[in-house]
């Protein structure tokens, strides 16, 4: 038996739910990993290439990564009855050989934070204590925050920790525009909109504090943002990429034609510090302005500007629907000196374009230079959905829809349809 | 019924899709306001949105009852039974709104179109819409006196 076969045999023996205590042979020490052919399907900057870490996970989402490499990933459908996925490279080809599933409330929120794993599912934030050496929770899970309501959709409950340790938590927006008759063409907008006191902003809890109440032991962060999957802390601020509003054009078709809506609202790149407010549902960005606009629920006709200075401008800003799933700053040092501090942005892909052909699909690069962006985004991954041009979402191989940076630099892509993890370096490295 | 007869007898095309005969412009009309009102959400292939808006292929309720179909369409999500099964198995989480603004010609072109381009189903005529909203409106709560 040569020694390739003895290995899966062993990798075989190692995928399955969590057994309580079991030894499991340690993380890699060293890690040398190999590219896949054609980078298991993905395209990269010259340079660079990937390998698959892990794949047919399920309906994976967001992935968080342990300074001895293990890595947890979120899923929003349970798989066996569980909804997270624990993974472990042992012999450091840079692809997990162990695979085990635990944990029971789904979504798409995971974080390491102080020893813990955090996750944010759809409708509560729990914790397990990490094991200083086993991969799976030995303890069950403490409740630390619970009463978010049903937000049809916008459910995903992404988390982040500021300097100090709080924690912050996205609540998705339980609608479209805030309208009085939900997606109904011509419907007026609710003024002021309700939804904003428990909803569309990103809200601050106790890291530490089970049984919180949302929104009532909660400080409410910063508002006016829809929904932020993509969502993260770095030096000092918050930092997200909210979903844009849906149907300009079919809910206002006297205003707006299917170019207008394919294009517009842009996805707007904030940089958030307390009290933001970043005008949803009452104003949009229209990037190809470059100008914040009333939104025709709340009277606008296309064209008229929202009061200066009344709501945050974006530090960037991409095209219309692309959906931003997640966000991370490269802080690590495997990758060149220009990617250092600068933000990867993985897109879902865009539904709402139709009837045009759907964008995004993709996971783009933002150099920074301090806290603002110091040159346009580029697309760093693409070719995820497979074809050249879809005109529906369910038309797309894969989708990015998690990101993560490991100990070792390498940027980890979670795919949602069918749980693929690759596993990015720059060709350069030494390990 | 004879009118649709008629109808049927000198105007058919088949279903490009299905080949179920349906009367041309009922299917054009029906397609234009799929085009205005559902496809943006349930995609122009009727795939739907994973996550969010469930396909119309495979649908039972789209292959079922047209009266059935008629009160999704008018009253939106808010008609589908909690723990709704949708074709696939799989969790959509939006909300969909009702069509009820929606006039009664419009209403059967349009269920007429999606019958048939994503089943085997035949034509709805308006008065049937006609006879099924009426239906629905006495069956709603009344308010208390």
């Amino acid at each position: 038996m040569n020694r390739s076969i003895a290995l899966s045999l062993v990798s075989l023996s190692l995928v399955g739910v969590a057994c309580a205590e079991e030894t499991l042979p340690a993380p890699a020490a060293r890690v040398t990993p190999t590219p896949a052919p054609g980078n298991a399907g993905i395209e990269l900057p010259d340079g660079f290439s990937a390998t698959v870490f892990a794949d047919d996970l399920g309906r994976a989402r967001h992935i968080a990564i342990r300074d001895n490499g293990d890595a947890y990933v979120m899923l929003r459908r349970a798989r066996q009855g569980h909804a997270i996925v624990a993974l472990r490279d042992t012999d450091g080809d840079g692809r997990a050989d162990v695979e085990r599933l635990f944990g029971e409330h789904t979504g798409t929120g995971v974080e390491i934070h102080d020893g813990w794993l955090y996750i944010g599912a759809d409708d509560r934030v729990v914790r397990y204590r990490l094991p200083d050496e086993g991969l799976v929770p030995t303890e069950p899970p403490e409740t630390l925050v619970t009463g978010f309501t049903n937000s049809f959709g916008h459910n995903a409950k992404p988390i982040a920790f500021d300097e100090d340790g709080r924690l912050y938590v996205n609540v998705g927006a339980p609608s479209n525009a805030c309208q009085e008759q939900q997606r109904t063409p011509g419907s007026p907008g609710q003024a002021p909109c309700p939804q904003l006191e428990f909803a569309a902003g990103i809200w601050r809890y106790a890291p530490d504090q089970a049984g919180q109440v949302h929104p009532r032991d909660g400080h409410r962060f910063a508002t006016g943002l829809r929904h932020c999957v993509a969502f993260t802390w770095h030096d000092g601020a918050g930092y997200a990429v909210p979903h844009g509003r849906d149907q300009l054009d079919t809910l206002f078709p006297d205003l707006y034609d299917a170019d207008d809506n394919a294009e517009l609202p842009g996805e707007e790149f904030h940089r958030l510090t307390d009290g933001a407010d970043a005008g949803w549902p009452y104003a949009y960005w229209n990037w190809q302005r470059g100008e914040r606009i009333v939104s025709p629920e709340y009277g606008g006709d296309s064209e008229t500007v929202a009061e200066p200075g009344r709501f945050l401008d974006p530090i960037q800003s991409f095209p219309g629907h692309w959906a931003p799933n997640d966000i991370v700053f490269y802080d690590a040092e495997q990758f060149p000196e220009r990617y250092r501090g600068g933000a990867f942005v993985a897109f879902h892909g865009s539904w709402n374009r139709a009837p045009r052909p759907q964008a995004g699909y993709s996971v783009t690069f933002t150099p920074f230079d301090g806290d603002a962006p110091s040159g346009d985004y580029e697309v760093f991954a693409d070719g995820f959905t497979g074809s050249e041009s879809i005109r529906s979402p369910r038309q797309a191989e894969r989708r990015p829809t998690g990101l993560g940076v490991g100990p070792r630099g390498h940027l980890y892509i979670v795919d949602s349809v069918k749980g693929r993890v690759w596993r990015v370096f720059s060709t350069g490295e030494r390990d | 019924m004879l009118a649709a007869i008629t109808v049927a007898g000198v105007g058919c095309e088949r279903s490009a899709s299905y080949g179920v005969s349906a009367p041309v412009n009922q299917l054009k009309r029906g397609e234009g306001v799929y085009a205005s009102s559902c496809l943006v959400c349930h995609q122009h292939d009727g795939s739907g949105v994973p996550g969010f808006q469930p396909p119309l292929q495979g649908s039972s309720i789209v292959a079922g009852d047209p009266d059935r179909l008629l009160e999704v369409v008018i009253r939106g999500s808010a008609a589908l039974p909690e723990g709704y099964a949708s074709p696939d198995g799989e969790d959509y989480a939006a909300e969909m709104p009702g069509f009820v603004a929606l006039e009664d010609d419009d209403l059967a072109a349009l269920l007429t179109y999606i019958r048939a381009t994503w089943s085997y189903e035949g034509p709805v005529t308006p008065g049937q819409v006609r006879r099924g909203r009426a239906k629905l409106a006495s069956d709603e709560p009344r308010p208390a006196e």
